[in-house]
């Protein structure tokens, strides 16, 4: 009897001819995933098993394959010889702390093995697990309980009864590399996980604008990145001086202007990553109408900045609760509320404009030397490589 | 970064090479639970009591004993949490007290107790005349007034207060926070005529994990930690030989140099206030550490800067400070100088410097990096 893991894959099946080029994928990066456990992840038709791993581990692998994007679930199971009274007695000690309702489905790859069909199988089972526990009752179409058995060629049998739900979606880096803006907040981390959960592979850039922000609220964001890499593996995290530009805005430029001309800052910079480290994309945990500069105006007079390269924004239509619910779910909320000023609050203008316009921006954004504080920014960038556990 | 200076030496030192050389022959010698019945045992808590009973000398309490704690935060919790006080009683505390203090009296008010704080003059000091009206118009068990404060090195008259009580109702206890006090300015328990006092090592170069309550002879306070008895019940867990015979140590070294130390914090502090004072915006600086003040604290506020920014901006020139408050408005602000009635911007702008006396500082590099800063912060106040 050993035990083993079985992964359904998530959308993989709908690529046709491409299937091969996601399944490597998705294989890699569970084998990278596990790769502190002394675990073996093998292909089979149709999925994966992870197995050889250590009893006291399975716990930990779990949560770990649930949180990579491209599994759609997956049910730990034990393996064991094909025999029939073998298979019974697992049967029933694996169903008999439960109660209410269930059926036994079997399914056959070996035919000749057993002399049961498969119905034969389910119902001879099934009535053994009945005698057995009391707080069981068959209800074939709509069953709290499912025991499967799986009859495999080489004489090996799965039993499992229990089925956890992946992330779903697919697995990171078959949609490409894309440039979080990752800013300590409750959204931009979320917006990140819904980004790998589509397959991108996830650098982040954090803009801060030390002494004006501490050390601390840096910290944060690296323990944001942490928690967001065990969604997407190692991501490299790059951190920007804001600094210099906030100071100009302050001095030179009208106050209500300040969040759209450094936000515009901001996106400038971010192109120019994802030219210099061959990004395709800027992700952003923007959402219409949430703030002054969440505005479809502050948004067009600010994307007026990026010209050649996509920004995404997957919240844009998510409600805040929804987003913290999210947040929630995927561990990043207690660390987003930890109270650090980050630099969106330093030299915060009484009342931002709401409804910016292309000219007033342009023309405040020419009482700057603007390309050159942009090209300064550049010149402080900090990479931290944040190694997924 | 090149050379760094250490001006936070009022939140902890840096251990001397010879008492962690003094921890690892002790282990060696004398790892042996001094509450265990063999010879060896027996050895370790002799040992023990002498580092109690010569702490005790140093502090000049021969009217009490020294319990060791873990720190100085729990020696006052262990106060307010085992004080006998009733329904109908009063807790006196100085509004500059550490939060170990502020915060274990003021969850007393849950058992309804009532818990005033007595507020800060300008200078910093315990105003008397409002602690004399306290004292007569209320019915106190237990008074705690910190002897130098940790925010602005400011020193109270800890034995005029005691007598002030006393004089009128003997049956006061008397606590004072020792920990920014012993060992850095003069003074004997017996003298002041304080119940209780706290004191730490780790403010003195020895680790943390070891600090003190002195207790008066005839003050009863409960166990907080209970367990196998230590300490004469008071406070059980297994004995920290090491860390007391350390604390022991280093305490002596500061009483051998106190007379040296004092006298060079002194230069520092004198060195720093009167450069500081004649670069440009020293106009918004005001020195919330008077001349009586500890030698080895100096609190300092820029009016509309924020303290932690300059704080920031000073670590990359590796010059390590303080804040007098946190500037995110989430957090409680500074409430030992909001007493001395500093506005809310001049709290936020407030910074504090801890001198060691056995550090290096190039004070006119300190003094121009400050100006370098506070000009640029000043330049970038928002408008």
């Amino acid at each position: 009897m050993e035990k083993a893991i079985l992964i359904r894959f998530s959308e993989i099946f709908l690529k046709g001819k491409n299937r091969g080029y996601f399944e490597r994928f998705l294989f890699q990066n569970i084998k990278t995933a596990l790769v502190n456990f002394d675990a073996e992840v093998c292909k089979i038709p149709g999925r994966y098993e992870v197995k050889n791993f250590r009893e006291e581990d399975e716990t930990k692998i779990i949560e770990r394959l649930k949180q990579i994007p491209g599994i759609f679930s997956f049910s730990p199971a034990t393996k064991i010889e094909t025999d029939f009274e073998k298979i019974s007695e697992v049967s029933v000690s694996m169903m008999r702390e439960l109660a209410g309702t269930f059926k036994v489905e079997t399914n056959r790859a070996d035919k000749h093995t057993l002399n049961l069909n498969s119905m034969q199988i389910s119902a001879e089972i099934g009535g053994r697990i009945l005698s057995t526990n009391s707080n069981l009752k068959v209800d074939i179409k709509n069953p709290k309980h499912i025991l499967h058995i799986d009859i495999r060629e080489n004489k090996e049998t799965y039993l499992y009864a229990k089925t956890i739900f992946g992330v779903g979606g697919m697995p990171v880096g078959t949609s490409g590399s894309g440039l979080l803006l990752l800013s300590g907040g409750i959204d931009s981390p979320v917006a990140g996980y819904m980004m790998a959960k589509r397959g991108v592979k996830l650098s982040c850039v954090h803009f801060h604008s030390y002494p004006y922000t501490s050390n601390m609220a840096r910290d944060k964001v690296e323990k944001l990145a942490k928690i967001i890499s065990s969604y997407t593996g190692d991501l490299t995290v790059y951190m920007i001086s804001m600094t210099e530009l906030q100071e100009q805005i302050n001095a030179h430029c009208d106050d209500s202007y300040t969040i759209t001309l450094l936000r515009r800052g901001m996106f400038t910079v971010a192109e120019k990553l994802c030219k210099k480290f061959g990004k395709k994309m800027i992700i952003t945990g923007e959402s219409l109408g949430q703030v002054a500069s969440q505005t479809i105006e502050s948004m067009i007079v600010v994307s007026e900045v990026v010209k050649n390269t996509p920004i995404l924004r997957p919240l844009v239509a998510f409600d805040k609760y929804e987003t913290i619910e999210l947040a929630k779910k995927i561990g990043t909320f207690e660390t987003s509320i930890e109270p650090f000023e980050d630099c969106c609050t330093v030299f915060l203008p009484d009342s931002p404009v709401v409804r910016p316009n292309v000219y007033d921006t342009r023309r405040e954004q020419e009482k700057l030397d603007f390309d050159a504080i942009i090209d300064r920014a550049m010149e402080t960038i900090e990479i931290v490589e944040i190694k997924a556990d | 970064m090149e050379k760094i200076y250490y001006l936070d030496n009022a939140s902890t030192t840096k251990v001397f090479d010879n008492i962690f050389d003094l921890m690892k022959a002790e282990n060696n010698a004398n790892f042996y639970n001094p509450s265990a019945a063999y010879k060896n045992s027996i050895l370790a808590k002799k040992k023990l009591d002498e580092a109690r009973s010569n702490i005790t000398t140093l502090l000049g309490g021969n009217g009490g004993k020294l319990y060791f704690t873990s720190s100085a935060t729990e020696s006052n919790n262990t106060i307010f949490n085992g004080v006998h006080v009733r329904v109908g009683q009063t807790i006196l505390i100085s509004a500059g007290e550490h939060p170990s203090v502020y915060n274990s009296a003021h969850k007393l008010e849950n058992k309804g107790i009532k818990v005033i704080e007595i507020p800060l003059l300008a200078n910093g000091k315990v105003d008397e005349e409002k602690y004399l009206d306290f004292l007569k118009n209320e019915n106190i068990a237990l008074i705690s007034i910190i002897h130098v404060s940790n925010e602005t090195g400011v020193v109270n008259d800890i034995k005029r207060l005691v007598k002030l009580a006393k004089e009128i109702n003997p049956k006061i206890i008397f606590h004072s926070d020792g920990v920014q006090a012993f060992g850095k300015v003069k003074f004997s328990l017996n003298e002041l005529g304080v119940d209780l006092y706290t004191i730490s090592a780790h403010k003195l170069y020895a680790p943390r994990g070891i600090a003190g309550l002195w207790i008066k002879n005839g003050i009863i306070i409960d166990p907080l930690l209970l367990g196998g008895g230590q300490e004469g019940g008071f406070r059980s867990s297994t004995e920290n030989l090491a860390g007391a015979l350390a604390f022991y140590e280093s305490s002596k070294k500061a009483f051998y140099d106190f007379d040296k130390n004092y006298e060079i914090t002194t230069k520092i502090k004198s060195e720093l206030v009167s450069k500081l004072g004649s670069i440009e915006f020293s106009k918004f600086m005001i020195i919330n550490s008077d001349d009586s003040a500890s030698p080895y604290i100096l609190s300092l506020s820029f009016d509309k800067i924020k303290g932690e920014v300059l704080m920031n901006a000073l670590d990359v020139d590796g010059i390590l400070i303080s804040t007098g408050s946190a500037c995110s408005s989430k957090r409680a602000g500074n409430k030992t100088l909001a007493s001395m009635g500093l506005t809310d911007s001049q709290v936020i702008g407030s910074v504090r410097l801890s001198f060691s006396p056995y550090m290096e500082y190039d004070i006119d590099y300190i003094v121009s990096c400050f100006e370098k800063n506070i000009k640029r912060l000043y330049a970038n106040v928002k408008r």
